[in-house]
């Protein structure tokens, strides 16, 4: 697995669809998460960061969702995905999630900001 | 690209990762860690220092050049963890004096037939002498037929003024590495040699230093009392 792959893969284990920020298909249907990808090398920090989209007015799938994401980070630190030659280290750092206007009524989202460092060359 | 920039195939894997956690307890044999075997939680990460200190037996030796090998000589080392505790309970407050005594708190089952406003209730959990009191948020009934207790004592913990060998404890650092193994630091005869030293701060947490030493013992004068090791992972 490359860089972009690792990054790809981790959004894409929490049960929604997610793309490339600059990828999303035109009849992607709610919800979905759509990343941001970065990549460097041995102590770079990397803010990596997300958002989730949901439709509909209450909030509530939207937060749990959100939260499931950090539980996830905090129960398994150090997440480490395996890649080719060495690893992506994703961890919580500051502010984790805030609100995210999505520019519709009905639509509601959550800005997730968290970091990687590459353990690789 | 030269051929000097290159680094060991295996640098990732052997990378420690986030600070690791300070134990009572740990089986080397069976790596997993228990609630109740940290001893607490800390900022800024953990310190460990294994120093040695030498001598040159040549020093007073006319025309002998400095520090030869042959006359170089081992004294001894110093085994010493150091950290910042984020912890004011009773436990840790005596772990870090070192030489300290503790008094539990007492409770007694309450004799009370309705619930008294303002008083606080305990429920009772484990067994004797490890009983647990948890208090209860929202007492109702007759507290005195409800197995609730009431708190009779607080606990105190006081500094001693001698050392008892039963200050002494095996305590374990264990972190994490990538691939899902575990280093391990092990210090023998560790006694918190630091004392109690509490810093608190507007809008932050208390901390307090903690500065841990290990010991050799005169029934095992050869043994540095320190073991580093890696646990690998059976995945």
């Amino acid at each position: 697995m490359d860089k972009f792959q690792s990054i790809h893969s981790f959004w894409n284990s929490f049960g929604v669809p997610a793309y490339n920020r600059y990828s999303v298909p035109d009849d992607a249907a709610f919800p979905y998460i759509t990343y941001e990808t970065a990549i460097g090398s041995l102590d770079d920090l990397i803010p990596l960061s997300a958002s989730l989209w949901y439709e509909g007015t209450s909030l509530a799938d939207l937060s749990r969702k959100t939260e499931e994401i950090y539980d996830y980070l905090a129960a398994h630190n150090p997440v480490l995905i395996k890649i080719d030659n060495g690893y992506l280290w994703l961890f919580k750092n500051g502010i984790f999630a805030q609100d995210q206007s999505s520019g519709v009524d009905n639509v509601k989202a959550k800005y997730i900001t968290i970091y990687g460092e590459f353990l690789t060359q | 690209m030269g051929i000097a920039t290159v680094i060991p195939q295996n640098t990732f894997e052997n990378l420690e990762l986030d600070a690791g956690a300070l134990l009572y307890n740990f089986e080397p044999e069976n790596p997993t860690i228990n609630d109740s075997d940290i001893i607490t939680a800390t900022t800024g990460g953990i310190k460990i220092d294994v120093t040695p200190t030498y001598s040159d037996m040549g020093s007073d030796v006319d025309n002998c050049p400095e520090n030869t090998k042959e006359l170089k000589h081992l004294d001894s080392w110093a085994v010493s963890l150091s950290t910042t505790a984020l912890n004011m309970s009773p436990d840790f407050v005596k772990f870090s004096l070192g030489a300290a005594e503790s008094s539990g708190a007492t409770y007694s089952a309450s004799s009370d037939t309705t619930v008294q406003s303002g008083k606080t209730y305990y429920t009772r959990s484990g067994t004797s002498p490890n009983y647990v009191y948890t208090a209860v948020s929202s007492p109702t009934g007759n507290p005195s037929t409800s197995n609730y207790y009431e708190l009779t004592s607080a606990g105190k913990i006081t500094p001693r003024r001698s050392l008892k060998q039963s200050d002494f404890n095996t305590i374990w650092w264990v972190g994490d590495l990538p691939n899902g193994s575990l280093a391990a630091v092990k210090i023998l005869n560790a006694l918190s040699t630091g004392g109690f030293s509490f810093q608190s701060s507007k809008n932050s947490k208390g901390q307090t230093s903690l500065t841990i030493t290990g010991h050799p013992s005169i029934t095992a004068q050869d043994l540095v009392p320190v073991e580093y090791m890696v646990i690998e992972s059976e995945d």
